[in-house]
C-alpha cells in the first residue's frame, strides 16, 4: 500500500486541508453492520445473549439487528465527511431497548462488570475508556468524565458515561 | 448548514467553494432555462396554489383495467364490471364506489407511460421522477416538498411516510428523508422514553456528548459531532412536541376511523389528515400487495375497496376543512398491469399505458386526460410522462424543478428536465 492508503485522519495544523490533496483520510461514518456489532460487543451484549443459553438468543440478535437496520439503512451517500443523523436515529440512539440493554447497569452486562471489578472511579472510567475506544482515556478526559459523575450519583451516572462514549464521534466513524 | 436559498454569492464562488461545502444542499438557478419556465409557468395557471403533498402510492402496480380504466365487454376486460361517476359518459371500476363519486374534484389521466417494468427501478421512477442512475441518488418527492415548503424548524419530520419503506432524500441532506411509519395502528417506535430515563438524564448525556466529541472535533474535524448535535436536537424536539399526538389515533372517535375505513391504508390515511392538520407538508401512504400476477381480479376487488374507503375519507375531511384547494393529492402505483389476462387469472407489469389520478392543489376536477385504445395496448391519445407528472406536481407546489443542484460535484436539476407541467389538469 502507498503512504496515500495510510494517512491518518487526524489533521495536521488549524486548517482542515483540501481533499484533492489527500493529505489526510477521510472520517466515515460505520455502515450500519459496522456499527451495530461494535455496539453489540462493546456493550457486551453478544456474548451476554450467548451465556444466557437462551434458545432464542439467535432470534433475539436479528429482531435487534432488524429493528437497528431498519432505522440506519438509509441511502445517504457516506463518501462526505459531512454527517446527517435522520430523526429516526436520533430516536432509536436516546430511546431504544437496544441501547437502554446495551449501557444498562443492571443484569450481566458491561457496565455492570465495571462497576463491580473496581470501587475506584478512575479505575472504572479507564475501563469504560478501554471498552468503547480500545484505548486509555487521556488526563484531561479522566478528569471530565470523573467531573461528570460527581454531578450524579450511583448508577446512573455510569449508564449516561456509557452511552455517551458509545454515541459518540470517535465510536460511531471509521476514523 | 448553509440555507441554500439564503446565499447571497454568486455562481463562481459557489463554484470556487467545490466539494468539501456541504456538497448536496447548493443550488444554481440556470437562468436560460429559468426565463423559458417562467414563461410556461405564467400560461398554465395554478402555480403554487398547493402548500402540501398527499402522495398515493399503490405498491406493486395496479391493474388500471380493474381500476380508473376498465373496458367491459372486450377480450382484455375480463369480468370487471363498471360503474358512472361524477362526470358524465366516464365509467370506472365498480370496485371504486367512492372515487366515482368523488371524481367531480379529481382529475383522471389515462394515458401514463413509463419504460420501467421492474418494480425497484419503477418504484424509484415513481417516487424521485428520474430513472435510476448508478452515480446518484435523487430525492424522493416528499423530501424534495420538504426541503422547498418545509419548515425548518418544525417540531415533526417535513416529510412523513406510512406503510412504506419508500424512497430516501438522495442527494438532499437527510433531514428530508422520510419518516417512516410501518405500521399506522401500532405506536411509534422510540418516540417515548424508556422506564428509568428523565429529561434530566437525556439532557446531561447530550451536553456531555458535545464535551466527549471536543478532541474528535479538534483533530478530525466537525462534520460528525456537528451533524450529532443536529440530529440529537431534532429528535428531542420531536419527544417533547405535543404536535406527535398526531400520530396516536387511540383517542381519534369510532365514527371518523369508519369512515376512513380500518386496515394500514385507510388508518394511514386518517394519520396523513391529522399529520397535515398538524402542518406536515408531505405524506406518503403506501397500500401493498398489488403485484397480481394471480387471482388479480378477486384481490383487486379486495385491495380497492379499503383504498376507495382511505382516498373517499381523506378527500372529503379536506375539502370539508377547506384544505383541498391547498393541497396536492395523487394517486399512483409501480405501473400499470397488462392487456393479457395470464391463466392464473393475473396480470403482468405493463408500464406502456396506465393511469394516475389527481386532486386539489389547484388541480381541476371532473375530467378525464388521455385515452388508452380499445383493448387498453397502448395510448391512443394525449401519453403523459412521468417527468412530466412531476413537472405537474412541482408547478402545483410553486417549486421551480429546473433549479440546479450539486450534487456530488455534478449539477442536477429537481426535476427532470424532459418534463414540463401538463396544462390540462389547470386550465380551467
Amino acid at each position: 500500500m502507498t503512504d496515500t492508503y495510510q494517512r491518518t485522519s487526524r489533521r495536521e495544523g488549524a486548517v482542515e486541508p483540501d481533499p484533492s490533496l489527500f493529505a489526510k483520510a477521510p472520517v466515515r461514518p460505520l455502515s450500519t453492520e459496522q456499527l451495530y456489532f461494535a455496539l453489540s460487543r462493546a456493550s457486551g451484549m453478544d456474548a451476554r445473549l450467548d451465556r444466557a443459553g437462551r434458545a432464542d438468543a439467535r432470534r433475539q440478535k436479528e429482531a435487534f439487528f432488524t429493528a437497528f437496520s431498519f432505522v440506519f439503512d438509509d441511502d445517504e451517500m457516506t463518501e462526505t465527511e459531512d454527517f446527517h443523523g435522520s430523526v429516526p436515529q436520533g430516536l432509536f440512539l436516546l430511546n431504544s431497548r437496544l441501547l437502554q440493554g446495551a449501557v444498562a447497569a443492571r443484569g450481566a452486562t458491561l457496565v455492570r462488570s465495571v462497576l463491580t471489578s473496581s470501587r475506584d472511579p478512575s479505575e472504572r472510567v479507564r475501563r469504560l475508556w478501554l471498552s468503547a475506544y480500545a484505548r486509555e482515556p487521556e488526563p484531561a478526559e479522566a478528569r471530565s468524565a470523573l467531573a461528570y459523575l460527581r454531578q450524579s450519583d450511583g448508577d446512573a451516572a455510569y449508564e449516561d458515561l456509557f452511552w455517551v462514549l458509545l454515541n459518540s464521534a470517535e465510536f460511531m466513524t471509521n476514523h | 448548514m448553509t440555507h441554500p436559498s439564503s446565499l447571497g454569492t454568486s455562481r463562481r464562488d459557489l463554484l470556487r467553494l467545490g466539494l468539501g461545502a456541504a456538497a448536496g444542499s447548493l443550488f444554481l438557478p440556470s437562468f436560460g432555462r429559468l426565463l423559458a419556465d417562467e414563461q410556461a409557468a405564467a400560461s398554465v395557471p395554478g402555480f403554487g396554489r398547493a402548500k402540501r403533498l398527499v402522495f398515493l402510492y399503490m405498491v406493486g402496480g395496479p391493474s388500471q383495467f380493474e381500476t380508473l380504466d376498465p373496458k367491459p365487454g372486450t377480450t382484455t376486460g375480463g369480468p370487471t364490471k363498471t360503474i358512472p361517476t361524477a362526470i358524465p359518459g366516464v365509467e370506472i371500476a365498480d370496485s371504486m364506489p367512492g372515487i366515482a363519486k368523488r371524481l367531480g374534484r379529481c382529475a383522471l389521466i389515462r394515458s401514463v407511460t413509463s419504460k420501467e417494468g421492474s418494480h425497484d427501478r419503477a418504484r424509484y421512477l415513481v417516487h424521485t421522477g428520474f430513472a435510476p442512475n448508478p452515480t446518484l441518488t435523487h430525492p424522493a418527492i416528499g423530501s424534495i416538498v420538504s426541503h422547498e415548503k418545509g419548515d425548518r424548524d418544525a417540531e415533526l419530520p417535513e416529510f412523513v411516510s406510512i406503510g412504506g419503506p419508500g424512497s430516501g432524500s438522495g442527494y438532499l441532506p437527510v433531514e428530508h428523508a422520510p419518516f417512516v411509519v410501518q405500521n399506522p395502528e401500532r405506536p411509534i417506535a422510540n418516540l417515548e422514553m424508556p422506564a428509568g430515563l428523565s429529561d434530566r438524564r437525556v439532557a446531561s448525556r447530550v451536553e456531555f456528548l458535545s464535551k466527549v466529541n471536543e478532541r474528535f472535533a479538534r483533530e478530525r474535524g466537525e462534520g460528525v459531532p456537528a451533524g450529532q448535535d443536529v440530529m440529537f436536537d431534532k429528535a428531542r424536539r420531536m419527544m417533547a412536541s405535543k404536535k406527535v399526538g398526531a400520530f396516536d389515533l387511540s383517542s381519534v372517535p369510532a365514527k371518523r376511523k369508519e369512515a376512513y375505513g380500518s386496515g394500514v391504508f385507510g388508518t394511514g390515511c386518517l394519520m396523513a389528515k391529522r399529520l397535515l392538520d398538524e402542518g406536515v407538508s408531505c405524506v406518503e401512504v403506501m397500500s401493498q400487495g398489488w403485484d397480481t400476477h394471480d387471482d388479480n381480479f378477486n384481490r383487486v376487488r379486495e385491495l380497492s375497496a379499503g383504498v376507495d374507503q382511505g382516498v373517499s375519507a381523506l378527500l372529503d375531511e379536506l375539502e370539508a376543512d377547506g384544505m383541498l384547494d391547498s393541497t396536492l393529492v395523487v394517486w399512483l402505483g409501480d405501473f400499470g398491469r397488462t392487456p393479457d389476462i395470464t391463466a392464473t387469472q393475473g396480470r403482468g407489469h405493463f408500464p406502456r399505458a396506465w393511469s394516475a389520478l389527481l386532486a386539489g392543489g389547484g388541480v381541476q376536477g371532473g375530467r378525464v386526460i388521455g385515452r388508452t385504445d380499445a383493448l387498453g395496448r397502448d395510448v391512443a391519445e394525449r401519453p403523459v410522462t412521468i417527468p412530466e407528472l412531476f413537472a405537474s406536481f412541482a408547478h402545483a407546489l410553486g417549486v421551480d424543478g429546473s433549479r440546479e443542484f450539486q450534487a456530488n460535484g455534478r449539477p442536477i436539476t429537481l426535476v427532470d428536465k424532459a418534463g414540463t407541467p401538463v396544462p390540462e389538469l389547470f386550465r380551467a
